[in-house]
């Protein structure tokens, strides 16, 4: 299908949700077009910046047929002799859509035109949401970041590189920029404290404390000298994680996100570049690969966030869904039903017939979730699946179709309060559909819990709770500590790296949590993880507020086997363990598990 | 439980790996026959050797590095602390760095210090003079008994061949520099990175006394140093809080 396309147009760009996906499909693609294959480019910002760079100045001449990316080519590149634009499973967003449609036709006289290729039946219906809202233009909401303080602390330095500043002139500049217009004198203050060295007792308890900017009542001025050239060479606000590059005896093929690597062997072949290679060893930060041409690849899972499904999509399959279920339940005979789909997703026969099936299959085993009430699917784990406890985790699938980012937030509070419960930690995992809760067996639960599981009441203090030692949270404390200048960027040349296995920022933020957990930037990292488009806490409370006006329309089923609508849920195992337990009861648990588990 | 030192009022989990060998949860090795206490990487002056680079890490949190050691030894009464390498993180003049060198070697009164050179400890001679502390000489490794101990950043396998070769009967080469730890999971939910001792045919790899100290996965073995390379390790000892529990590698 995408191998006609590319045929019949000058130039396509195809766009995937993953870097990874970038790669299989580059593979796919060079192994489905042969006589292409060396027109066929893939694109992604894992790759050496010199192939990036080629493939772009190729793409421009024409030279290429087809480039497949990830975000990379998303934004800001012109490229004339594209006429279209293959979206390979849906961009989860209407904006993102649109703009990805734009990279195509990109002249006054030309139209644009995108093509929304699905995945499977959950995305094809998504799909054809997408399209109808774009035709109606409701656009995605534009979230803009509130005050960040790690920005304002690498700006602050800048400014104070130029020459030295009052207070008051500062904070008045700094506020006249919209995402800090609301920026408290407080916050203001303790970023130039952070920036100092430290809060006024540890100045005066030190000696030295090796602060950006020199601070008194009045103002303050960069540091001369060393301070403004390090400064220099570490500006920047995109976060570099720990990259592994990645080496084909002397030749660069690009860089792996550390977090991969870990979790490759030797002798494992893995895609990078749209080419299989098999690894052989690692160094520091260095990973060296032979070629594999022909081997099976294990298909790579960068740890780059995935794109979260809007909730403006959201909402329109939700309505979907409820309109399909009207109809199967008011016994409407299947070829009716198929037209109907067709005309309300404008989508073709083949299509309408696929969700038809699947929404039947649905509606036999289970049933359809609708918009005003809250399914929850429970599936015994099947006996196969050990685990050194022995049992077997139950899952609860909930339909809770509201997005990504409001279904994280609610399923760590879910999480939380099922830990408070229960004891132990509950695995997660946030969907675009809904959430999944994995729980041990001393941990399964009434759904008469649930209304106290799912209560409006307390929901922010909650969600603050779960987030302390969350992986989102470090996720984006690495971030600010970048920003905000904490530690440098990997990308300091005349520096050797730090010896990323023995020491991580990980530690730092544990330190911050115990003794100051009200620096500046483990602040910055908490409000990132609130507003960051990853996790939408008032999204998520509003959603059980509504739940509990209806007076809680829960639904609950125990099914045999994962059903249709679930299975990308249980397919996706994100599994990010939420930790929420107290560690030192962790830890006194697992030491009797073990103990117990090794004494046999 | 504890031979040869039922008099000592130990606080936190002891394991005896062999005879005169004892592991105590609280990160050091206890070597009763030696009456020796060992410590590996302290990187002391960690975040002040960070903030010397221009990095603006937390100096909020109390290093209490010293005082826990100072604690432990007035536990054991040794005749002699060995420090195994990486005693400090980056040599830096900062003073904040240099009165710490001094507590610790103030505070740990009479007892003998052994200080073995890791490879973070260039330039530590000349820091602990700055600091006042007279007379000290690194050492590259410390003989105890039949042990052999050394902090074991050599990245040459001949040359750790010959050291091994020197080691006499039931001596054992005891080092640090890996910095290991082990993933724990309980199957279902959780898994938690907890320091260990790891240990094979001979060989002891302490765990790092630093609280700055991530640690490596041991399970990957990936080990920086030619003596944990070639060695095939049979157990860890991991650290869950004050237990020490082992686990088959």
């Amino acid at each position: 299908m995408v191998e006609r396309l590319v045929w019949d147009h000058q130039t396509t760009l195809v766009f995937t949700n993953t870097r990874s996906g970038a790669e299989a499909s580059t593979y796919w693609l060079r192994e489905a077009c042969p006589d292409l294959a060396r027109v066929i480019e893939c694109h992604h910002a894992s790759l050496d910046r010199d192939l990036q760079q080629d493939v772009e100045d190729r793409l421009k001449r024409g030279e290429l047929r087809a480039v497949v990316c990830s975000t990379s080519l998303e934004l800001g590149i012109d490229i004339g002799s594209v006429d279209l634009v293959v979206m390979l499973a849906t961009p989860k967003g209407v904006s993102r859509a649109l703009q990805r449609t734009g990279r195509s036709g990109h002249n006054i006289r030309t139209i644009s035109r995108g093509v929304l290729m699905a995945t499977n039946v959950n995305d094809l219906v998504e799909a054809c949401a997408t399209v109808l809202l774009a035709r109606s233009r409701h656009l995605d909401f534009v979230r803009i970041p509130e005050a960040p303080l790690d920005i304002l602390a690498q700006h602050l330095v800048s400014m104070g590189c130029e020459r030295y500043w009052t207070r008051e002139e500062a904070f008045a500049l700094v506020r006249s920029a919209y995402p800090y217009r609301d920026l408290s004198r407080a916050d203001f203050d303790d970023t130039l404290d952070y920036l100092a060295g430290g809060g006024d007792s540890l100045r005066q308890q030190y000696e030295e404390v090796f602060g950006k900017i020199d601070l008194d009542d009045d103002g303050f001025q960069t540091r001369a000298g060393r301070v403004q050239r390090e400064f220099l060479q570490n500006i920047g606000v995109i976060p570099e994680t720990g990259v592994i590059q990645v080496r084909l005896k002397n030749r660069l093929l690009g860089s792996v996100e550390e977090s991969f690597m870990r979790l490759i062997n030797p002798g494992d072949v893995f895609v990078i570049s749209g080419r299989p290679v098999r690894l052989e060893r690692t160094g520091q930060m260095e990973a060296f690969v032979t070629r594999a041409d022909g081997a099976i690849p294990t298909i790579p899972r960068w740890n780059a966030h995935k794109m979260p499904l809007s909730a403006g999509v959201a909402g329109e399959i939700s309505r979907f869904r409820g309109e399909v279920r009207q109809r199967l339940e008011s016994g409407e005979a299947e070829e009716p039903l198929r037209k109907w789909i067709a005309r309300r997703l404008d989508c073709g026969a083949a299509n309408a017939g696929v969700v038809c099936a699947m929404f039947s299959a649905q509606h036999r085993l289970s049933e359809i979730p609708m918009e005003d009430t809250l399914l929850i699917e429970e599936l015994l784990e099947a006996p196969d699946a050990p685990t050194v406890a022995g049992d077997r985790p139950k899952h609860y699938f909930f339909h809770s179709l509201i997005g990504r980012a409001c279904n994280d937030a609610l399923s760590r509070v879910v999480a939380r309060r099922l830990s408070a419960l229960r004891g132990g930690n509950a695995i997660s995992t946030p969907h675009d559909y809904g959430f999944v809760l994995t729980v041990s067996e001393h941990q399964f639960f009434d759904v008469a819990e649930l209304r106290e599981i799912l209560s409006p009441e307390g929901f922010q203090d909650d969600f603050t709770a779960a987030l302390e030692r969350s992986e989102m949270l470090k996720y984006h404390f690495r971030n600010a500590a970048q920003t905000g200048l904490m530690v440098y960027r990997n990308h300091n040349s005349e520096r050797k790296p730090l010896r990323k296995l023995q020491w991580s920022t990980e530690v730092i933020f544990n330190v911050l949590q115990k003794y100051e957990p009200d620096h500046v930037l483990l602040r910055t990292a908490r409000q990132d993880c609130a507003q960051g488009g990853f996790l939408d806490a008032p999204g998520a409370r509003a959603y059980v507020e509504r739940l509990a006006r209806l007076g809680w329309p829960l639904r609950h089923r125990q099914v045999a086997h994962v059903p249709p609508l679930s299975f990308a849920m249980y397919a996706t195992r994100i599994k990010e363990a939420l930790d929420v337990e107290d560690p030192a009861e962790t830890m006194e648990r697992l030491f009797h598990l073990w103990w117990r588990e090794l004494s046999i | 439980m504890v031979e040869g030192a039922e008099y000592l009022k130990i606080s936190a989990n002891i394991h005896r790996l062999a005879p005169g060998l004892q592991l105590d949860a609280r990160h050091v090795l206890w070597l009763p026959e030696e009456r020796a206490l060992v410590v590996a990487d302290l990187h002391l002056g960690y975040v002040w050797a960070h903030r010397h680079a221009g990095q603006l890490l937390p100096i909020s949190a109390p290093d209490d590095t010293v005082e826990r050691l100072v604690a432990i030894a007035a536990e054991y009464c040794p005749e002699q602390v060995v420090l195994l390498g990486d005693i400090v993180h980056r040599a830096v003049p900062v003073p904040a760095i240099r009165e710490e060198m001094r507590g610790l070697s103030e505070r740990l009164g009479a007892v003998a210090i052994r200080w073995v050179a890791g490879n973070h400890d260039r330039d530590l001679e000349g820091l602990l003079r700055e600091s006042g502390v007279a007379g000290v000489r690194l050492e590259q490794e410390a003989v105890l008994g039949p042990h052999l101990l050394t902090h074991g950043a050599e990245e040459d396998s001949a040359a750790a061949g010959r050291c091994l070769a020197r080691l006499g009967d039931g001596g054992w080469l005891i080092m640090g520099h890996e910095h290991p730890a082990i993933h724990l999971h309980d199957g279902v939910t959780t898994s938690v990175k907890c320091p260990c001792f790891l240990a094979g045919s001979r060989i002891l790899v302490l765990p790092a006394f630093s609280r700055w100290a991530a640690g490596a996965n041991v399970r990957s073995l990936r080990f920086l140093s030619a003596f944990a390379r070639d060695a095939v390790f049979s157990h860890a000892y991991a650290i869950l809080g004050e237990r020490i529990l082992a686990v088959g590698l």
